[in-house]
């Protein structure tokens, strides 16, 4: 009946527990999991979009234009008889895929800008951070526009445009955790027996930095996902006949008194993903540094 | 085990809930106290020691900490009974407490000052600036200068801070100071600096001391009584001197085994085999006896009581009664 | 404390010239000839030539940066619009008072609505009102705000006819609109303030306070309060961002005249004096709202004021 417990000492032992620990931590919260299924699924359905939508999302039929949701349209049909549950599946592989792209691209940028920045320090930090200051200046969405107003609409444009405007935030995240771990014991001792900057950059600051980044991707992709949205509404980011579910919106405008339906379903869609991307986001917060919950 | 109305703690169980875990911190804990004398709650971390104290001011995280069951009788009242207005009366007036980390025990946005001020002014209505004049001479009482009462804490380095803490604890005079491993967080001359300090405080102002501690030697410099916790419950129990010469309980004996001794020629340290229970599952039998020397089949199936070795001297060990 | 706000007003100047540059210079590489969009399609090339002098578009890039900015600071002179040829700054300025009116009141209802919604949901936590209210504000920050817009129009404007669904007739006019952008802005302030006054509530000085014999009432308006406002003022400059920003999409959808629109339109058009300006007035007004948030950051937190009070000259607080 001994009531004491192995201790694991050994380091492979600690890094796969810690693993183990996070995965553990995260599958207890119910919410962020069902959020997870969700998001796979919407990812699945946008995939396989081509080959399950009921019918082809530009495909027009005039004479069944403006109608309600049915059995036949189960979200009802836009003003050229497109229609809608199609092209909202259909919407979410440029929704996901710009979002996605965009911010994979600001955190590589981020954590080339945000290590140089925090590792050498001194000018080069200052300047760096001074323009992210100007970045950062112009509201998130105003610089968005004024960048995609630039470049113009279309797929690559606007990812480059959403992109941009996402680095300042990541290169701040990684140059706080470079600042943070650069001054740890362990770091210093690596310079004293000759480690390049690099070497050390790559081997303690980056894996020490993934953990915020990727609560802050997760939450980003969300944040880009509105904006490219609102984007996509006043008329950059991705147009007609596109099924971006922003233009929806904006194409469902002028039928707000006639046909409001038209209103919600794309709406829904993207707080759905919003919410689910939140949701997820909050969890792997919570599994990845836990403070007591209770 | 009858000490006079002072301070008698009986039969206090202490739980905490923690997603969905219930964590047994203290588990039948009795002790007494004298005016004027100092008692000692020895023990490692997580042994309870923080639980009985917070108990006895009755600031356990809410909802988590929840008293089950005991008494706590302070100067004839029994603090467990009290309402809310009556128990706020009692802290910080009748009962202090000096908390572990002096780095995080001050409030950062306001003036030290400030903080002393307003435990006098809660309980006595005197004007504000004969408060800010007492708190005044708080500070300089525990060593700093009276005009640094307008700074803020972070603008004082660990030590400076614990005997502001110091200051906030006993501006008030109170009766019985509850000092919860009040060096622990400081480095070694500043320790003694810090205890010698309250030694004298206690002289000038009569307050008795709890004194929460794993470190033996400041046992034997400041305390009367010392009572040994292990596992939520007291192990051994009794003066001083008894205690420090005659350990009676096995984990005493390895407490005071472990301490590293200059003049041996030891290549290890000694230490206590094993870990400290879980205390979330319910032990059978004596809470010692997995890690116990002398462990024998009687201790793990039956639980021993305090039984009294020598008078004033209580062991819980069926094997310390030879 | 003076020293502080001074440094802080001069750190913003180089930041508003950088973001006029930044500004310009994109409008500056892209495509597309400014001549032929003020004179349309079927001008002549005498014509194209005359603009293009007038404009000083034959310029080298820093010479027309230069008279830009010179345009700007010293004279307040926007240029003019290439498509109505009129002032961009008159227009600006007459579009400026409704763009604050909306964005303001938003600022206004998510802190002084969202900031108590958190705490409250955070001292009473797991009580009914946390559970629906923290519901209700994720919900409000993942769904878009002009969204937000859209479905009100549907039920207070199509549905119930009690609100005016566009224009700035009345005063009625600019209430939906400012909801709806506030929503999102209070939905997260509501989180934050949340889950910062949690974490404080836990803080050691809290149990101090207690153990002084404080009031519940006393430990948490005296002691969590005022920490735990210092990491939501440090996100109310997100919120912000997202407000201004929104400003632009919840004007198009109620088809209100102020600078969002303006800028909207100019979008299509390729109207880029418009553009420019419009963004460098809503940068400048953004960083003066900043300002104020951080002096306010600056009046609660006093280790901040120590920092000033020296001779650091780096702005301590990074924003997200």
């Amino acid at each position: 009946m001994k009531n004491t417990k192995e201790l694991k000492t050994t380091e492979y032992d600690k890094k796969e527990n810690r693993f183990k620990t996070i995965v553990k931590r995260l599958f207890n919260n119910k919410l962020a999991i069902v959020a997870a299924v969700v998001i796979l699924a919407i990812i699945v359905i946008a995939i396989l979009a081509p080959y399950i939508t009921p019918y082809k999302y530009d495909l027009m039929d005039i004479a069944s234009k403006n109608q309600g949701p049915s059995l036949k349209h189960f979200f009802g049909t836009d003003d050229l008889g497109r229609d809608i549950f199609s092209r909202i599946m259909y919407g979410g592989r440029y929704s996901l895929t710009i979002a996605i792209i965009a911010v994979l691209a600001a955190i590589l940028v981020g954590i080339v800008i945000g290590s140089v920045s925090g590792f050498f320090g001194g000018m080069i930090d200052n300047i760096f951070m001074r323009i992210m200051d100007v970045f950062q200046a112009i509201p998130d969405l105003i610089l968005t526009i004024a960048i995609s107003a630039a470049l113009g609409s279309g797929f690559d444009k606007t990812v480059m445009a959403l992109a941009i405007s996402r680095i300042p935030n990541f290169s701040r995240i990684l140059r706080a955790n470079v600042l943070t771990v650069r001054t740890q014991e362990y770091v210093e001792a690596a310079e004293a027996i000759g480690c390049s900057k690099f070497r050390r950059i790559t081997k303690y600051v980056l894996p020490n930095a993934w953990t915020p980044l990727i609560v802050a991707g997760t939450m980003q992709i969300a944040s880009v996902m509105l904006s490219l949205a609102a984007l996509s509404y006043i008329g950059l980011g991705i147009q007609q006949p596109l099924p971006e579910w922003g233009s929806m919106l904006s194409a469902a405008r002028g039928y707000i008194r006639d046909y409001p339906y038209q209103l919600i379903f794309p709406g829904c869609a993207i707080a759905l993903c919003v919410l689910c991307l939140n949701l997820l986001g909050d969890g792997l917060r919570d599994a990845l540094d836990p403070k007591l919950k209770d | 085990m009858d000490g006079n109305e002072f301070l008698e703690v009986k039969d206090l169980v202490v739980e905490y809930t923690s997603g969905g875990r219930v964590i047994h911190a203290v588990n039948g804990i009795s002790f007494s106290l004298e005016k004027g004398k100092n008692l000692a709650l020895v023990g490692e971390t997580g042994a309870g020691k923080t639980t009985v104290a917070k108990s006895i001011l009755r600031i356990l995280p809410d909802p988590q900490g929840v008293i089950k069951n005991g008494s706590i009788t302070f100067e004839n009242q029994n603090l467990l009974k009290l309402n809310g207005s009556e128990m706020r009366k009692v802290r910080g007036k009748k009962i202090s407490m000096v908390f572990q980390d002096p780095m995080t025990a001050l409030n950062p946005v306001k003036t030290v000052g400030y903080q002393i001020t307003e435990v006098i002014r809660k309980h006595d209505l005197i004007a504000k600036k004969d408060a800010i004049e007492q708190a005044k001479k708080m500070l300089e009482m525990v060593g700093i200068p009276g005009e640094r009462y307008y700074e803020y804490p972070h603008q004082f380095s660990g030590g400076m801070k614990q005997r502001v803490v110091i200051a906030m604890a006993l501006a008030n005079k109170p009766d019985l100071l509850l000092a919860d491993e009040p060096t622990t967080a400081l480095d070694v001359t500043i320790q003694a600096q810090v205890l010698e300090m309250m030694s004298n405080l206690k002289e000038t102002l009569g307050t008795s001391i709890i004194l929460i501690t794993h470190d033996l030697g400041i046992v034997a410099k400041e305390c009367d009584i010392v009572a040994v916790v292990y596992a939520g419950e007291i192990v051994e129990y009794g003066d001083k001197e008894s205690v420090f010469r005659n350990p009676a309980h096995p984990y005493t004996k390895g407490l005071f085994g472990a301490i590293p001794d200059l003049h041996s020629n030891a290549r290890r340290l000694a230490n206590i085999e094993g870990l400290p229970p879980d205390p979330s599952e319910p032990l059978t039998g004596c809470c010692f006896h997995p890690r116990c020397k002398y462990a024998t089949d009687k201790c793990a199936a039956n639980k021993p009581e305090l039984m009294e070795i020598t008078p004033g001297h209580l062991c819980r060990c069926f094997q310390s009664a030879n | 404390m003076g020293r502080y706000i001074i440094k802080r007003l001069l750190w913003m100047i180089p930041v508003i010239l950088g973001v006029t540059i930044l500004i310009f210079s994109i409008m500056y590489i892209v495509p597309g000839d400014p001549a032929t969009i003020i004179a349309g399609q079927g001008a002549t090339q005498q014509e194209l030539n005359e603009i293009r002098e007038r404009l000083g578009l034959n310029e080298p890039y820093l010479v027309q940066l230069g008279h830009y900015m010179y345009n700007i600071f010293c004279k307040f002179d926007f240029g003019e619009s290439y498509t109505t040829g009129g002032s961009v700054t008159a227009e600006l300025m007459t579009r400026l008072p409704r763009t604050l009116m909306i964005g303001f009141t938003a600022m206004v209802l998510s802190l002084v609505v969202g900031i108590p919604l958190g705490i409250i949901a955070a001292v009473h936590r797991n009580g009914w009102g946390d559970r629906i209210s923290m519901i209700i504000a994720l919900l409000g920050v993942s769904m878009p705000q002009f969204w937000i817009g859209l479905l009100m129009v549907i039920l207070f404007s199509v549905k119930l006819g009690w609100l005016p669904a566009q224009g700035i007739d009345s005063m009625a006019c600019y209430i939906m609109p400012s909801i709806a952008l506030c929503f999102g802005g209070l939905a997260g302030q509501a989180r934050q303030a949340r889950s910062s006054m949690l974490e404080v509530i836990r803080a050691d000085y809290v149990t101090t306070a207690r153990a002084k014999g404080l009031t519940e009432r006393e430990v948490i308006f005296k002691h969590a309060l005022p920490n735990a406002l210092m990491p939501i003022i440090t996100l109310a400059g997100s919120m912000l961002a997202h407000i201004f920003g929104g400003a632009v999409a919840i004007e198009t959808v109620f088809s209100v005249p102020g600078i969002g629109s303006y800028l909207v339109n100019a979008i299509n058009k390729r109207d880029y004096p418009v553009i420019e300006g419009s963004v460098i007035l809503l940068a400048i007004i953004f960083s003066l709202v900043m300002l104020l948030v951080d002096l306010t950051y600056g009046f609660i937190d006093p280790r901040i004021k120590d920092q000033f009070a020296g001779k650091k000259k780096r702005k301590v607080k990074e924003r997200p």
